[in-house]
C-alpha cells in the first residue's frame, strides 16, 4: 500500500507517543502503515461514574487528508480490537507491553458513560469537527478526551442518544454535531 | 441586449478598478437575447425579479461596499475591509459602528492585528521544518500571519483547499491562533487563475442559504436568480390558481419555477407537478399493473399472471387449486364450470380490476406523450447545435468579409430556435395538466389548443430537421435564409399559440370552469 502523503508527520507523531508515555494512556495496537490506531484510555481518578478497572479502548483512524483533515475517532469495544489483530497478524507488536493485562481484562471493555458520547461510541467533540486545525495531533485528541472523561460527573448519555444510535452513519466525521454545551 | 442589462446600474457605475479586484464582466451569452416575451422580469404575474450571474453579484453585494468601509477607516486595506465585512455580514455601518465604538474588540473577533499593522509574509526561507507534514526542507516557500506561525506552502495549500468550500474566514494554522488569512493572499496560495476564490465559495454558501435565491435548474447553467417581490404565492403552494406560479428567468433565459425550482412547468400548477413526479417515479402504477393483470392466490396470497388458457390454476407455491374466474377453490364448483355460478359475489373484484387497468391506460395514454415530448426536447436540442454552430461560422465568414452578409439576416434563427424550446417545453407540461383535468366542454377547449400547438411545434421541428438534412450539407445558409420566412411564421405561431393556452388555461380555471381530479 502506498504510504500516507503526510507520513513523515504521522511517524513523528508516533515516536513521540511511543517515546512520552502519557499517564494513563496506552497504545494497543495499530496497523504498519500508521493509519490506524487503538488507545486504551484510563480514567485518572476513581469517581462514581468511572471505577479504575473500567477500560475504555479508542480508534483513531487517519482519513487521507489528514492532518488538514480530522481523523475518525470513536470509542470501540475490546473485541474488535482482537478483530484488528485478526486483519493485520503477520504483525508483530513490540511495543505492546500489556499484551497479557488486556488479554485477562477482555470482558471489561466498554463506552464510557458521557453526556457527549453516545452509546456507538461516537463522540461530540468540537475538537473532530469545526475546531480542529491541522497543528493538532494524535496527542491533542487522546489527551483532550481523556480530560473530558476525568472532568465528568455526569452518569448519563446524551439526551438523543436513543434516536441517534439508530439512524447514526457508520461513520462519525458523516453527523453534523451541533456543539450546543460546552460546559461538560 | 438592453431588456436584461440596462436594469443593472452597477453595470455602468463600477468599472473602476482597484488591487484587481473589479475586473470587467464578460458573460457573453450563447443565445443573444431578444424581445422580450411575457415573462421577464417584472412582467410576470406580479413577481419582480433579478437574473444574476456570481461575478456581478459578488461585485455589488460585497466589494463596492469596500469604499464606503475604506472612507471610515483609510488606513484599511482592502483586505482588512472585506474581513471586516464579511465578519458583519455585508453591512458597512455595522462595521464603521463596531469600528469606532469598541475597535479592539472587533479586530479580535475578526482574527486581525490592528489596522495598518498586518504583517503577513511569503517568505523563502533555509533549512525549515514545518510542523504540519513535519518534512525537512533545505530550502521552501512559507507563509505567516502576524502571528508569525510559519508553515510550508504547500500544507497551506492542502489546508485552505479543504476549508474553502465552507465559504468562512480562514485562520492560521496553529491551534487557538485567530489571525485570518486575508482573500487576496489565499488567491496567490492556491495559484488559482480566477481571482477571489473565497468570495466565491462565501457567495455560493450565502445564495444556498438563502430562500431569496434560487440556482437555474437546467444543466450547466450557472445563473441564479433572486426575487426581488413576491407575488404571495408561498402562502398557498396548493394553489390552482396558475396566475401566481413563480415563473422567473435566468440570465441565460431559462425560464424556472422558482417554487418548486424545476424548468418552466405552464400550465400546470406546481401541486400538479409534485403529484405528477411522484407518480412517474414511484411504482404506484406498477402496483395498478399487477392488480389489473395478476391474481393473488387465495391462499398463499403470491400474484398469479395467467399465460395460458386453461382457467384451472394450481398455484406454484402452494399447490392450491382453483378457478381464474371466481378464485373459489377449484374442487367445490367444478362442475359449473363456464357458468361458474360464484361470479356474482366477485363482481366488485372485477370492477375493481376493470377500473384499475382503465386508469393504468388512461396514465400511460399521457405519460407516453410526456416522454416523447421530452426525448423530442433532447432531439431538438441536437438540431439547434448544429444551427447553431452553422449560424457561428457564417458570422465568422462575415467577419472576415469573405461574403457580404449582413447579421439582420440571419437574426431570427436564434429567436425560431427558443421559441421551438419553449414550445416544446409547454407543450410537454400540457399532457401532465391533461392527466389530471376532468372532463368538461372546456377540458375539450383546452384539447384543441393543445393540438394547435402540437402541430406548430411539429411542423417547425421538421423544418428544422429538413434543413440540415444531409442533401443540403454545402449550402444549409441559404436554404435556411430561403425558408426565412416560413421559419419566423412558424415561430411565432408557436409563440402566440402557447400564450392563448397558458392564459386561456389561467382563466378558466380561476373562474372554475377547469377543474382538477387527483
Amino acid at each position: 500500500m502506498a504510504k500516507h502523503l503526510f507520513y513523515r508527520r504521522i511517524l513523528k507523531e508516533y515516536k513521540a507517543l511511543v517515546e512520552n508515555k502519557l499517564p494513563g494512556i496506552t497504545l494497543v495496537k495499530h496497523t504498519e502503515d500508521l493509519t490506524d490506531f487503538v488507545f486504551r484510555i484510563k480514567v485518572n481518578h476513581a469517581n462514581h461514574i468511572y471505577s479504575q478497572s473500567d477500560l475504555y479502548h479508542l480508534s483513531i483512524r487517519i482519513t487521507p487528508d489528514y492532518p488538514v483533515d480530522s481523523p475518525q475517532v470513536q470509542f470501540i469495544l475490546f473485541n474488535e480490537v482482537i478483530d484488528l489483530d485478526a486483519e493485520d497478524d503477520e504483525h508483530d507488536n513490540d511495543e505492546d507491553e500489556d499484551e497479557d493485562d488486556d488479554l485477562i481484562e477482555v470482558g471489561q471493555s466498554k463506552i464510557p458513560m458521557h453526556p457527549h458520547i453516545y452509546s456507538n461510541g461516537h463522540i461530540c467533540l468540537n475538537l473532530l469537527g469545526e475546531d480542529w486545525s491541522p497543528a493538532c495531533s494524535i496527542e491533542t485528541i487522546v489527551l483532550s478526551i481523556q480530560s473530558m472523561l476525568n472532568s465528568n460527573d455526569k452518569n448519563e448519555r446524551p439526551p438523543d442518544d436513543v434516536n441517534y444510535v439508530k439512524y447514526a452513519p457508520v461513520n462519525p466525521k458523516k453527523t453534523t454535531f451541533v456543539y450546543h454545551d460546552d460546559a461538560v | 441586449m438592453s431588456d436584461i442589462e440596462s436594469d443593472f446600474e452597477y453595470e455602468d457605475d463600477f468599472e473602476g478598478s482597484e488591487d484587481g479586484l473589479y475586473e470587467s464582466e464578460d458573460d457573453s451569452q450563447s443565445l443573444v437575447p431578444t424581445q422580450e416575451d411575457n415573462y421577464l422580469r417584472g412582467e410576470y404575474n406580479n413577481l419582480e425579479y433579478y437574473p444574476w450571474t456570481i461575478k456581478p453579484f459578488i461585485r455589488y453585494n460585497f466589494q463596492d461596499k469596500i469604499a464606503s468601509v475604506r472612507n471610515h477607516i483609510p488606513l484599511a486595506t482592502v483586505d482588512e475591509a472585506l474581513i471586516l465585512l464579511q465578519y458583519k455580514k455585508w453591512q458597512p455601518d455595522e462595521v464603521i459602528n463596531a469600528y469606532f465604538d469598541k475597535p479592539q474588540e472587533l479586530l479580535n473577533a475578526c482574527g486581525l492585528p490592528a489596522i495598518g499593522t498586518s504583517n503577513n509574509q511569503f517568505e523563502t526561507v533555509k533549512k525549515f521544518e514545518c510542523s504540519i507534514c513535519c518534512e525537512k526542507f533545505r530550502t521552501t516557500r512559507v507563509y505567516s500571519l502576524t502571528c508569525k506561525h510559519k508553515y510550508c506552502l504547500d500544507c497551506y495549500m492542502r489546508y485552505i483547499q479543504s476549508s474553502i468550500q465552507s465559504g468562512n474566514l480562514i485562520k492560521c494554522m496553529s491551534t487557538k491562533c485567530s489571525y485570518v488569512v486575508p482573500h487576496s493572499d489565499i488567491d496567490k496560495i492556491i495559484g488559482n487563475k480566477e481571482e477571489n476564490q473565497l468570495l466565491l465559495a462565501h457567495a455560493r454558501a450565502f445564495i444556498d442559504a438563502s430562500s431569496k435565491f434560487k440556482w437555474c435548474p437546467s444543466t450547466d447553467c450557472q445563473g441564479f436568480t433572486e426575487i426581488i417581490k413576491s407575488n404571495g404565492y408561498e402562502s398557498d403552494l396548493d394553489s390552482s390558481d396558475i396566475s401566481k406560479v413563480p415563473i422567473v428567468s435566468c440570465v441565460d433565459r431559462h425560464e424556472f419555477c422558482f417554487n418548486c425550482n424545476y424548468e418552466n412547468h405552464l400550465p400546470c400548477p406546481c401541486w400538479i407537478v409534485k403529484l405528477w413526479i411522484k407518480k412517474c417515479q414511484d411504482d404506484s402504477e406498477t402496483a395498478n399493473w399487477i392488480e389489473a393483470n395478476t391474481h393473488s392466490c387465495p391462499k398463499c396470497d403470491s400474484s398469479i399472471e395467467k399465460n395460458g388458457g386453461c382457467n384451472h390454476m394450481t398455484c406454484k407455491k402452494c399447490s392450491h387449486q382453483f378457478c381464474w374466474i371466481c378464485l373459489g377453490s377449484w374442487k367445490e364448483h367444478n362442475r359449473d364450470y363456464f357458468k361458474c355460478n360464484k361470479f356474482k359475489e366477485s363482481k366488485s373484484i372485477e370492477e375493481r380490476k376493470n377500473k384499475s387497468k382503465l386508469s393504468l391506460q388512461r396514465y400511460l395514454h399521457f405519460y407516453k406523450r410526456f416522454a416523447i415530448h421530452e426525448s423530442s426536447m433532447k432531439g431538438d436540442l441536437r438540431t439547434l447545435a448544429i444551427i447553431h454552430e452553422i449560424t457561428r461560422m457564417y458570422m465568422e465568414k462575415r467577419k472576415n468579409q469573405e461574403q457580404n452578409l449582413s447579421w439582420n439576416d440571419i437574426q431570427f434563427l436564434p429567436d425560431a430556435i427558443r421559441g421551438l424550446i419553449v414550445g416544446r417545453k409547454t407543450l410537454k407540461w400540457t399532457y401532465c395538466f391533461a392527466y389530471y383535468l376532468s372532463k368538461s366542454n372546456f377540458a375539450q377547449i383546452f384539447e384543441s389548443n393543445q393540438d394547435f400547438l402540437n402541430k406548430t411545434v411539429e411542423d417547425l421541428s421538421e423544418l428544422f430537421e429538413k434543413l440540415i438534412s444531409k442533401d443540403n450539407k454545402d449550402n444549409v445558409v441559404d436554404i435556411i435564409l430561403k425558408e426565412k420566412n416560413k421559419i419566423i411564421n412558424l415561430s411565432e405561431l408557436i409563440m402566440t399559440r402557447k400564450r392563448t393556452l397558458v392564459s386561456g388555461t389561467i382563466l378558466n380555471v380561476q373562474q372554475d370552469l377547469l377543474r382538477f381530479e387527483a
